[in-house]
């Protein structure tokens, strides 16, 4: 369980720091005269024990099923030395998420808040445990939602690990200027193995998939708004793309605009900006697999790119 | 449509950029009416107010837009505010007769196209709208019907077989829309083929325009009735633009570069099927505009030489008009802009560099003109800088316009920027009031505009010398403008000079500064093309095949000439730059993707070289807002600033230490 060592190491940290600070309340409440403050320092403790045992059984569930996840993996990939390689994925994951501020924010944060009930020697102090009453627990929910979409892309980048012989890896970027419920890609000459995703609101969608290499083509968008739902058809357009087996797709940059009655969108070679991405996101694919330009296979800054940054990198190593 | 229009159209496109805003009104102008503190940016760069300004039949009164608002009126009574447009653009104003006015309108929110028909009387010495009627139709008026107050012929335009068509529809300006719209109640028959029937001051319905294969082709109907038969097609390579038709339908007048390099003034012989007489050519320009006497006869031209329109007239009629126009505005540009029944009035727009315009209103009888409105009246009181005109001979002799604007407070040593226009084929600079140049000079820089080879305006062996020249002819032509200036004009600073382009002129920029770092001390490129080989890449161009072999024309083909494209790119040739460089890119731009700047950071970055990179949100190749223009500007002077006035910048910050340190 190396890959999720830190996170563990950081949740007992928060564990013991929570504990130390109840302890110092309760020496200092002890000395509390009769304005209510031990009353109140007692229910704030409360609270603030029910949100720590709460966190603790949502990340108990979180290692479960991330051990779920990791062994289902294992057995149907039946590679036993790839095991550390896999822990090194999910530890990476781990570790570029924003779950340990999640925790801080969401849980020790809101308990440190929770226990800070006032001052014992206010004489107009009154006790504003009740702010917190019930609060507690949306905020566990928010934590708990982290940590799913957290095992979702674990879950996700998994799936990339292993392709079939007919499978190659696409990138999928998406710019929404506005809400789209759901965007269809249909694989050219083939009933299934489309590619559908959605809802998205304003936002840059980027994913790496494992699909059946082939020809696709972006066909729909589907809106829902107020007036009933409304579906662009993207089909006539022509935005194609292409997936060989075993590489590392780049796909280009669908672009969807709309205003009012109408949408505009198209297919952009953003290759620079992709590159970005990947090398931020998934530079272990980026070693892994051969790049392939799927959008425009003539076009060759690509392999420039890459060639170049190998080359000076060469260079300075040698240096 | 020709092959030469084509290119035209996407070299617009490509040259659009920073001076598109003085394209379209930019809506968050903060310029002030009265100017009395320094000039802000937002003055400089915030579109005229003044548009469309008209003048009635009889000459009595001018309509113009000032910003939203309809303005009519004379000397004599003054100008009334009389309707106010909200978010429907104007498109066009005319009178149909002197107290009938018509607006062309768009929405901007459905893109509905309409007219708006305004009947106007003068009470109480104001002139009042009193009534008006709206139809929606999709077109241009044709025919204002000058002997029918209330009646004009309309041209709705309809697609037909993937080319465009008009119906002529003889419309009551004050009546119902739709009855009127009836196809029964057609003017014309058989034409799916024609877009624009030729006027003439006989019998119209004669000749026709259409387009086939992007070919003009001309129509006629002998004796104005029957079938209309196609009875010639331009070549594919040429200029064809016909004008009017003699009052016998027998004469085309014509722009054509048919049998001449120049565009000229032609009479195409209808029976013959043959231009008959080129009837004026400039040895150096093409042709801008025909001039037409009132009994339809044509009587001059204008052309825009150095840069600036000017007349020639070949009947003396002509001349008793403009010559007295010219006589009073003898330093400005003046173009006139609509003229009274008995020609006995004009409205001109009068500008130069530093006149950012002004309407006025002249009676040649009694050779007295009144100003109707100033375009810019908040600049009214700022010393522009003063633009001159030189010709420079290229490395294999050709004439090369070059402009060049010196700072109005200019001291013994002028930091230069050359600026070469977008485009490149078929756009050029003038000598006419440009934000971008005023700007620039008042922040101290001298300016130098180069109409390099591939410029419009100085005939089609000009403009094709400038094709396939990325990075070659072209950027040579403005090393040696820049040479030529920094020889004819001492106090410009030979070290120095930098250079600044949008679009192509970014590109320019780019490849300039790479290849001549001993001339350019920095660059800066917005919207900038910085792959060749990723123009190509384009949506449009990809599912377009008639667009990417305008594109080869211009370029060159990546299936063939791949390697040469490599080498004129900027991006390939990233190690190479050694000179400061300012990046910047608009990210919605749909004509050249941000992904051009991108590249060239990323392989800039991968080097070690750090350009300046700035990433304008929601811009496209050009700028809608004030606002965003200066999102360019701010930090694109602060960059020229710190490479080209290092003396200044020292003493600047040495000044603000100073001030912190008590």
């Amino acid at each position: 369980m190396g890959q999720l060592a830190g996170q563990q190491s950081s949740i007992k940290t928060a564990l013991a720091g929570a504990c130390l600070c109840l302890s110092i309340l309760w020496a200092s409440a002890s000395a509390a005269d009769d304005n209510g403050y031990a009353e109140c320092l007692a229910d704030a403790r409360q609270i603030a024990d029910r949100i720590l045992e709460d966190a603790a059984r949502v990340e108990e569930r979180h290692r479960n099923e991330l051990d779920d996840i990791l062994n289902r993996f294992h057995r149907r990939n039946g590679d036993e030395t790839a095991r550390d390689a896999i822990d090194a994925i999910v530890q990476r994951l781990t570790d570029r998420s924003s779950i340990d501020l999640a925790r801080q924010q969401l849980i020790d944060d809101w308990v440190a808040s929770v226990l800070d009930v006032g001052d014992p020697d206010d004489e107009n102090f009154r006790c504003r445990e009740s702010r917190y009453l019930g609060a507690g627990s949306g905020s566990v929910e928010r934590y708990r939602t982290e940590l799913e979409a957290l095992r979702a892309e674990i879950s996700d980048r998994l799936d990339l690990e292993k392709l079939a012989d007919d499978e190659g890896l696409v990138i999928i970027a998406f710019y929404s200027f506005g809400t789209a419920s759901s965007i269809s890609i249909n694989r050219l000459g083939a009933m299934t193995g489309g590619i559908d995703f959605g809802p998205v609101n304003n936002e840059e969608y980027f994913r790496v998939l494992r699909v059946k290499a082939g020809e696709y083509r972006w066909e729909r968008i589907r809106q829902e708004l107020w007036t009933g739902d409304y579906f662009y058809d993207l089909g006539r357009r022509n935005l194609t793309f292409t997936v060989e087996a075993g590489k590392l797709n780049y796909t280009g940059v669908f672009i969807f605009r709309p205003s009012g009655n109408f949408a505009r969108s198209s297919l952009n070679d953003r290759t620079s900006i992709v590159l970005l991405i990947l090398k931020q996101r998934f530079p272990d694919l980026l070693e892994r697999f051969e790049l392939a330009n799927g959008l425009i296979p003539d076009d060759r800054f690509m392999d420039f790119y890459l060639a170049e940054e190998r080359r000076l990198r060469a260079e300075s190593e040698s240096e | 449509m020709s092959e030469r229009l084509l290119i035209l159209l996407l070299a617009i496109c490509l040259s659009a950029a920073a001076a598109a805003t003085e394209a379209e009104p930019l809506a968050d102008g903060n310029a002030v009416a009265e100017q009395t503190a320094e000039p802000t940016f937002a003055d400089f760069f915030a579109s005229g107010i003044i548009r469309h300004a008209t003048l009635s039949p009889s000459g009595h009164y001018v309509a113009y837009l000032s910003d939203r608002r309809l303005m009519v009126g004379n000397a004599e009574l003054g100008y009334f505010s009389v309707w106010t447009f909200g978010s429907i653009r104007v498109r066009d104003l005319s009178w149909s007769s002197d107290n009938v006015l018509i607006a062309s309108l768009r929405s901007s929110r459905s893109g509905e196209s309409s007219i708006f028909a305004m009947e106007i009387d003068v009470v109480d010495g104001e002139p009042v709208i009193q009534r008006h009627n709206q139809h929606i139709a999709d077109g241009f008026i044709w025919d204002l019907l000058s002997d029918e107050d209330e009646w004009v012929i309309f041209a709705r335009v309809r697609e037909h077989d993937e080319t465009v068509a008009t119906d002529l529809f003889r419309i009551d300006l004050f009546g119902d829309t739709f009855p009127q719209f009836r196809s029964s109640r057609r003017l014309n028959r058989g034409t799916d083929h024609i877009f624009y029937f030729l006027p003439n001051p006989g019998e119209n319905f004669v000749l026709g325009i259409g387009f086939q294969d992007r070919r003009p082709q001309l129509w006629s109907r002998p004796k104005g009735r029957g079938r209309w038969d196609n009875i010639w097609s331009a070549p594919v390579e040429a200029t064809f633009e016909p004008m009017r038709a003699s009052a016998d339908n027998k004469i085309v007048w014509a722009l054509s570069d048919i049998d001449t390099d120049r565009v000229a003034a032609v009479a195409f012989d209808v029976d013959s099927a043959q231009i008959s007489e080129v009837l004026f050519e400039h040895p150096r320009n093409d042709v801008h505009s025909i001039l037409f006497s009132d009994d339809g006869e044509p009587i001059g031209v204008s052309y825009f030489s150095e840069g600036v329109l000017r007349y020639e007239f070949f009947a003396e009629e002509g001349l008793d008009y403009v010559s007295p126009l010219e006589a009073r505005f003898p330093d400005e540009g003046v173009v006139v802009t609509g003229s009274s029944d008995d020609d006995q009035r004009l409205l001109a727009y009068v500008s130069s560099p530093q006149n950012p315009g002004e309407i006025h209103l002249c009676d040649l009888a009694s050779d007295d003109c009144s100003m109707v409105a100033e375009t810019r009246p908040w600049l009214a009181n700022v010393r522009l800088a003063e633009t001159t005109a030189m010709q420079v001979e290229s490395t294999d002799d050709l004439i090369i316009d070059t402009f060049l604007t010196m700072p109005a407070d200019a001291g013994p040593s002028v930091p230069l920027i050359a600026m070469p226009h977008g485009g490149p084929i078929g756009v050029s600079d003038n000598q006419y009031y440009s934000g971008d140049v005023q700007w620039l000079a008042h922040n101290g820089y001298a300016v130098l505009q180069v109409n390099y080879r591939g410029s419009s305006g100085y005939g089609r062996a000009f403009l094709t010398a400038g094709l396939r020249e990325w990075g070659r002819g072209i950027e040579e032509d403005v090393e040696a403008a820049v040479e030529h200036a920094l020889r004819e004009y001492p106090m410009l600073d030979r070290n120095r000079v930098g250079i600044y382009g949008s679009s192509y002129g970014g590109y320019s920029a780019l490849m300039s500064v790479l290849e001549r770092p001993d001339l350019f001390q920095c660059a800066a490129a917005f919207a900038g093309v910085t792959d060749l080989t990723l123009l190509f890449n384009r949506p449009e161009v990809r599912h377009n095949e008639q667009l990417r072999r305008v594109l080869v024309d211009m370029v060159g083909d990546p299936d063939i000439d791949y390697e040469e494209l490599v080498e004129y790119s900027p991006v390939y040739r990233y190690e190479e730059f050694s000179r400061p460089l300012f990046i910047a890119h608009g990210n919605s731009d749909s004509i050249v993707d941000v992904e051009h700047s991108w590249r060239l950071r990323i392989m800039l970055n991968l080097a070690g070289k750090r350009p300046e990179f700035v990433v304008i949100d929601n811009v496209g190749h050009g700028f809608d807002y004030v606002q965003e223009a200066a999102e360019l500007y701010d930090p694109l002077i602060e960059f020229l600033d710190r490479h080209l006035k290092p003396d200044e910048q020292a003493v600047e910050e040495s000044a603000k230490a100073g001030e912190e340190t008590p």
